[in-house]
């Protein structure tokens, strides 16, 4: 018997049925239109390559769940009880079709009633209805008792947590009530026949049963309804989004920015809605609040204004109040930086990449930013003053330092490497970068590799006065215009002297040159010090470290090496050859390595907030009280030694890149 | 070209600015070689030997203008008094001082008369009767030699400390004139009152002497010390970013890569190790100082003069030097 084959006030249920259905229909369509319109405002990107790749990962992310499982850890296992979610409330949803569109809407109940598929589908969707209330009585404890620091407490939560208890609710009062008020099957599906059980052992009248039956069935069909009309205003509309957003996921390497052909661009970067392409426009509906952006974000962690994920709410707020005004053209659309996003937080931006990685709906926070800053820097001449005299001194002398470029080979003099020469011909060059040829910290760096190189018997050369800065943060505080400069002019140098291999120190140079060069023509074979020397160990091609340190280390994962390049087994491999090294490792490693505040532009601003973001990596990492503290970054390095003298341990912590470790540990006949 | 050199002579309070004695020196020098007379152009103040001590440096002549109402302050005024002397005694060549003044002055000057300019110039000589200025350009990265060909007046500015001051033979003709200014228009500046600077709250890159401090300063007590010597020698305090990081010092006070750079005539570091982006904010001042106790910190390899040693004992003593060279100065 279906509750929509009979009158209710005179009125046939199938009409009330319909007329629901096309009401909430109306309305969930105006509204996805109107959402989808709004992404079109955006630039247009192409994502369409691979289309069948696509799919399958997007599948395998959404269908499995990978997207939420890969965040579980023994401190945060909520990912598990999204998963349950999504696979209980998803096995519901064919039913919806079938038992409620076909069966009820459509009036072939009677071909369905009592039948084998819907014996074996009823008592699939009892169990999975189980384990979903499971999971929302889990998620109701968490939200609101145990409260973790990364959910923000909204209303939002609570009603959709609310709507889907209130569907399996129904549902399994439906069903008691059904099979109660007719023949109960003997076992299957088994809650609801144990249900209809307790039910028809009370002394209810048929009538009354029949009655709760109805009322829980229109009830539960109401909720969907509602559903479909809430979810593409709330913070679920990561539902029909964040699939999309995984689909369109950029396949180019992580440590590539998009590049505008700044030329031909009126407006550079994004200070309004038209600035952001149509992906990060997706991006905005795609976020689900889960807030383990927010959580991980070192500038949040240190006090200071930014959160990725407030920045993503703001800006979707801001795109779809100013949206209307847009699609008809009637306003030119209010900057982002009037209200929306403030100019401090945009700078507060360690490009570290920890809030991609974490975010399970692929939202693209770095190139988002950096388009913010691209618009600040070369559209509004809007930066801090740090930054300037920064730009300057690499317009000047090439180096962010403000040194004299004659200088910058003064670092190999006496060490008898070469440098480039029209006449001699080396395949391979040493690429010390900004920190190497000028700081004299990474310059020992710089100058044990050097040496165990020669051990090695490699024979390389240096550009000279002729290299010149990367452009890594350059490009990262949003000056495009310099970057490109600095990129065509490096690429022109490295063909005069027909360099085909770069080995550097410096995982943001590495980065640059082999993830964002070759969009200049720049193809080279690019290697950090430490992918070398662990291929030189597993070839046995340098001298074995014969010395016995017999001393515990820990090694941070740099930002660039880790997360943007997955660079995670060299570095250790090196470390584990050198004897009586004892590799502590912590939480705080690999792609959940803390960034040391020096990324994006950081070393060469003035930090703001309650506390150093090196401040708080140099508490994790000391955390097991190491007595090395091995990096493979001299951005890193800088930064950690500095915060070892400020708490005066530079004598009992050594804060040391690898090669210099592992040069400390090589017989000194070797060079 | 000409036969005056003409030199514009600032004052302060009651002396002479030493500025102005190393361009009469200079210009003294230039007249000498081209058989040119050398003119002082001064605002009387009441100084009582302005003029005897302008002819000791090599002055023929003095211009003492009484206007009164005149301040040296009031660039407008003095612009166009002297370019009324200049257009009664004809063409030569006048030098001042690459001061804030001197540097308002010089090319409103150049535009009323009509003159070339060179400013800012580290060398000024005379070559073939044109006046050749050398300055530096790109941050001292290179220098321009500039002559100043056309016109019949030329004027030029020169930085501080760059010419020798000689003492010169008295000529046995000098000339003392008088000359009053009466202005046509009302002034636009009005001098209120001199305020001193205070050296400790001058903006750090205008200090000519700056001591700065760093982690090594250990103790926040200690600060006393450095401002104690700070006050004797007249310098402004700065620090590196651990030191301003600790709250010692305000943000605008830090030196270095995220702070500013200075160039001060003298640098003294106490308890700074001398990392690589501290020192490149000050790593170009004439003359550094450190003062620290490890051995090998980095910043002895900047430094003209190093002292091993704690700070604590090392600035008191100082301090005690300066304070009685200061007695004994007083004294005699």
């Amino acid at each position: 018997m279906s509750p929509v084959n009979t009158t209710y006030f005179g009125i046939s249920g199938y009409l009330i049925f319909w007329v629901l259905f096309a009401i909430a229909l109306g309305f969930f369509i105006y509204q996805m239109v109107f959402l989808i319109r709004l992404l079109y405002l955006g630039r247009e990107v192409r994502r369409f390559n691979r289309p069948w790749r696509r799919m399958i990962n997007t599948l395998g992310e959404v269908i499995l769940q990978r997207c939420s499982l890969r965040s579980v850890s023994k401190r945060d296992l909520a990912g598990i009880g999204h998963a349950l979610m999504f696979w209980g409330f998803g096995l519901f949803v064919p039913g919806y079709f079938i038992f409620i569109g076909l069966s009820a809407g459509f009036g072939l109940y009677s071909h369905l009633d009592g039948s084998r598929l819907e014996t074996v589908y009823y008592s699939i969707l009892d169990i999975a209805g189980v384990c979903v209330i499971a999971a929302i009585i889990w998620a109701s404890l968490r939200r609101y008792l145990i409260r973790p620091e990364r959910l923000k407490a909204s209303p939002e939560a609570g009603v959709i947590l609310g709507l889907v208890f209130t569907l399996m609710l129904t549902y399994f009062i439906a069903e008691g009530f059904g099979y109660a008020s007719g023949d109960i099957p003997q076992f299957w599906p088994p809650v609801s026949t144990q249900l209809a059980r307790a039910i028809e052992s009370s002394d209810m009248s048929q009538e009354a049963m029949e009655t709760a039956y109805r009322v829980a069935w229109w009830v539960h069909y109401g909720v969907i309804l509602g559903f479909g009309v809430y979810i593409p205003r709330s913070k679920h509309l990561h539902i029909l989004a964040s699939p999309f957003n995984l689909l369109f996921k950029s396949e180019a390497p992580r440590g590539t920015l998009d590049m505008p052909n700044i030329g031909e661009m009126e407006e550079v970067g994004a200070s309004q809605v038209s600035g952001f392409n149509r992906k990060q426009l997706l991006d905005l509906y795609s976020c689900t609040e889960c807030g383990r952006c927010h959580e991980i974000c070192p500038a949040r962690q240190s006090g200071k204004q930014l959160s990725p994920m407030e920045q993503v709410l703001n800006l979707k707020h801001h795109l779809i109040s100013e949206g209307a005004g847009l699609l008809k053209n009637s306003s030119p659309g209010r900057s982002f930086f009037d209200e929306t996003v403030s100019e401090d937080e945009i700078w507060q931006c360690v490009t570290c990449r920890a809030c991609q990685e974490v975010c399970p709906s692929n939202i693209e926070h770095v190139g988002r930013i950096i388009d913010l800053r691209r618009n600040l820097t070369l559209m509004k001449a809007c930066f801090p003053a740090k930054i300037k005299q920064f730009y300057k001194n690499i317009e000047e002398n090439s180096n962010p330092w403000g040194k004299a470029w004659v200088y910058r080979y003064n670092w190999a003099l006496g060490l008898n490497i070469p440098a480039l020469t029209a006449k001699s011909s080396f395949d391979t060059i040493y690429w010390a970068g900004c920190l190497g040829a000028y700081h004299e910290r990474p310059q020992r760096t710089a100058i044990s590799l050097s040496r165990i190189l020669k051990a090695a018997d490699i024979s390389f050369a240096v550009l000279g006065n002729e290299e010149k800065c990367c452009g890594d943060a350059v490009r990262r505080t949003g000056n495009e215009y310099l970057f490109q400069q600095l990129a065509r002019q490096n690429i022109s140098t490295f063909r005069k002297y027909h360099v085909k291999k770069i080995i550097t120190p410096c995982p943001h140079c590495y980065n640059v040159f082999k993830n964002e060069y070759p969009h200049f023509g720049g193809q080279y074979e690019v290697v950090h010090h430490t992918q070398l020397i662990a291929d030189l160990i597993r070839r046995g091609t340098i001298p074995v470290p014969e010395k016995s340190l017999n001393k515990s280390l820990v090694y941070h994962d740099p930002c660039y090496l880790g997360r943007y390049n997955d660079i995670y087994l060299d570095p250790r491999q090196i470390l584990h050859s050198i004897p009586g090294l004892k590799l502590a490792e912590n939480n705080f490693r690999t792609d959940n390595s803390h960034c040391c505040g020096a990324g994006g532009g950081g070393m060469w601003m003035t930090e703001t907030g309650e506390r150093r973001i090196s401040q708080i990596l140099f508490d994790q990492v000391t955390e097991k009280k190491p007595e090395i503290l091995a990096t493979a970054c001299p951005y890193c390095l800088t930064m950690l030694e500095d915060e070892s003298r400020e708490k005066g341990l530079q004598n009992s912590l050594a804060v040391m890149d690898i090669v210099e470790i592992l040069q400390s540990a090589l017989p000194q006949k070797t060079w | 070209m000409s036969n005056h050199i003409w030199v514009w002579v600032e004052t302060e309070r009651d002396e002479i600015k030493k500025i102005s004695l190393e361009m009469l020196s200079k210009a003294r020098e230039l007249a000498n070689g081209a058989d040119l007379s050398v003119s002082g152009i001064v605002v009387d103040q009441g100084l009582a030997t302005l003029s005897e001590t302008l002819f000791r440096y090599g002055a023929d002549r003095v211009y003492l203008v009484r206007g009164g109402e005149i301040s040296p302050y009031d660039t407008d005024a003095c612009v166009n008094m002297i370019y009324t002397l200049v257009k009664e005694s004809g063409p030569g060549l006048l030098l001042l001082g690459a001061t804030s003044l001197g540097r308002e002055m010089a090319p409103r000057l150049a535009a009323k008369l009509n003159a070339g300019l060179i400013s800012d110039c580290v060398a000024v000589k005379l070559e073939k009767g044109q006046l050749v200025g050398n300055r530096p350009i790109y941050n001292g990265k290179a220098h321009a030699m500039v002559v100043c060909q056309a016109s019949s007046f030329c004027i030029a500015t020169a930085r501080a400390g760059i010419f020798d001051i000689h003492e010169s033979r008295l000529r046995q003709q000098v000339e003392n004139i008088s000359f009053s200014y009466q202005r046509s228009e009302k002034s636009k500046v009005e001098f209120l009152a001199y305020i001193k600077g205070d050296p400790q709250k001058i903006n750090l890159k205008e200090a000519e002497i700056i001591i700065a401090f760093g982690r090594g300063l250990e103790n926040v007590e200690h600060i006393r010390l450095i401002e104690e010597l700070a006050d004797l020698l007249g310098a402004s305090i700065g620090g590196t970013r651990a030191a301003v990081d600790m709250k010692w010092l305000p943000l605008e006070r830090q030196i270095g890569i995220t702070g500013i750079t200075v160039s001060p005539r003298l640098f003294i570091s106490c308890g700074i190790s001398g990392q690589y982006p501290h020192a490149v904010g000050m790593d170009a001042s004439d003359n550094i100082i450190v003062i620290n106790n490890e051995r090998d910190a980095p910043m002895f390899r900047l430094a003209s003069l190093g002292v091993i040693g704690s700070l604590e004992k090392i600035i008191p003593a100082l301090s005690r030097i300066i304070k009685s060279l200061k007695e004994n100065e007083e004294r005699t």
